[in-house]
């Protein structure tokens, strides 16, 4: 058992003897980086918010077989990239024009707008990728995590994921190459 | 020195920081000598502001709420299973299954009733001579399971007095 009475796995052995209080604590923790992979991932808060949720409670069912053999956010990373990956198999690719608003806080319009055209530009390529790949680019962009991390939360070896990073970059360049101020 | 093809393979690893000691200084070395490969690494390194970006939203108000709420329910669930020590299948709630158990129940339902109705008239249509002899067997049968019969055929205090005469 870990000795850290506040780390993540001693929180989610404690969940799965019935600790509520525990489980409290573990979504409070990791729900913003949980929500940035599934919202990254998806492009929609309907469907992010359905995956975190469906993550945090499937954490929960886990929570009684849980051995800390593994680190937590390795093992959390997993639920999150499964669901990614079949949430992906269910839903069609986002159309452009539903791409959403996101707050700005400049005042300059023409600034604004350069950058939303560019959030849909990079939203559109994102979603023109296979599913594994634009995990494998989000685990990497936004998380910063590395091949070894990113194999094991994909449940694939580190050749696999340096693959499915090149290839995916070689998309994203083609997809957004074209656009000028870009490179 | 590694020809541009190698080094481009290895170029993706050598961004993200991933190569052993050896083929990085490989990478490096050839990266001082080829104008081509440095303009393929800048434009792997252009990605990284454009998909680092900051537009992600706020995580939902209630969404933490949201989940607690849900996760309270389950391990009460789970608290009402253990105690009660038996865990009810998940397939016994699946809408195929109650739809199949209650159009079989309606058909048993309906096959009883019109059997029932079928026997109270039958005895209904009974000649006298036919009647049963044993009046506390008549009795059970016509006061007791009689319940869709044509006409009333009467009530429990004179099925009452109909066993106390024949006890007599």
């Amino acid at each position: 058992m870990p000795d850290c009475p506040d780390s993540d796995e001693f929180l989610l052995q404690a969940t799965g003897r019935g600790d509520m209080a525990a489980f409290s604590r573990i979504v409070e923790r990791h729900q913003t980086w949980a929500w940035r992979v599934a919202y990254r991932f998806t492009g929609t808060e309907e469907d992010a918010s359905d995956i975190v949720q469906e993550a945090f409670l499937r954490l929960l069912d886990a929570s009684g077989r849980y051995r800390p053999t593994a680190k937590f956010r390795t093992y959390f990373y997993q639920i999150i990239s499964r669901l990614c990956l079949d949430q992906a198999k269910r839903k069609q690719p986002l159309l452009l024009e539903t791409v959403p608003d996101t707050p700005d806080p400049s005042p300059d319009i023409t600034d604004t707008m350069m950058r939303r055209e560019n959030a849909i530009a990079v939203r559109a390529a994102l979603d023109a990728l296979l599913p594994n790949q634009r995990l494998a680019i989000v685990l990497r962009y936004d998380e910063n995590l590395g091949y070894e991390e990113i194999a094991s939360a994909l449940e694939t070896t580190t050749k696999a994921v340096e693959r499915l990073l090149a290839r995916g970059r070689e998309r994203l360049r083609d997809m957004l190459g074209r656009r000028e101020n870009f490179f | 020195m590694w020809s541009c093809a190698k080094n481009r393979k290895h170029l993706n690893a050598y961004v993200d920081g991933e190569l052993p000691d050896r083929a990085r200084r490989e990478v490096e070395h050839h990266l001082s000598g080829c104008s081509d490969c440095a303009l393929e690494l800048d434009s792997l390194r252009g990605l990284a502001p454009l998909l680092r970006n900051e537009d992600v939203p706020p995580i939902p108000a209630g969404l933490s709420a949201r989940i607690l709420a849900e996760a309270a329910i389950r391990q009460r669930r789970n608290m009402v299973e253990k105690t009660s020590g038996r865990k009810w299948p998940e397939f016994l709630f699946q809408l195929w299954l109650v739809r199949g158990a209650t159009t079989a129940a309606l058909v048993v339902g309906l096959a009883m009733g019109g059997w029932m109705a079928w026997t109270s008239q039958r005895s209904s249509d009974l000649e006298p001579w036919m009647t049963v002899a044993n009046t506390e067997s008549a009795a059970r049968s016509i006061y007791a399971f009689d319940v869709l019969g044509a006409e009333p055929q009467g009530s429990i205090e004179a099925a009452t007095l109909a066993l106390l005469a024949n006890g007599r």
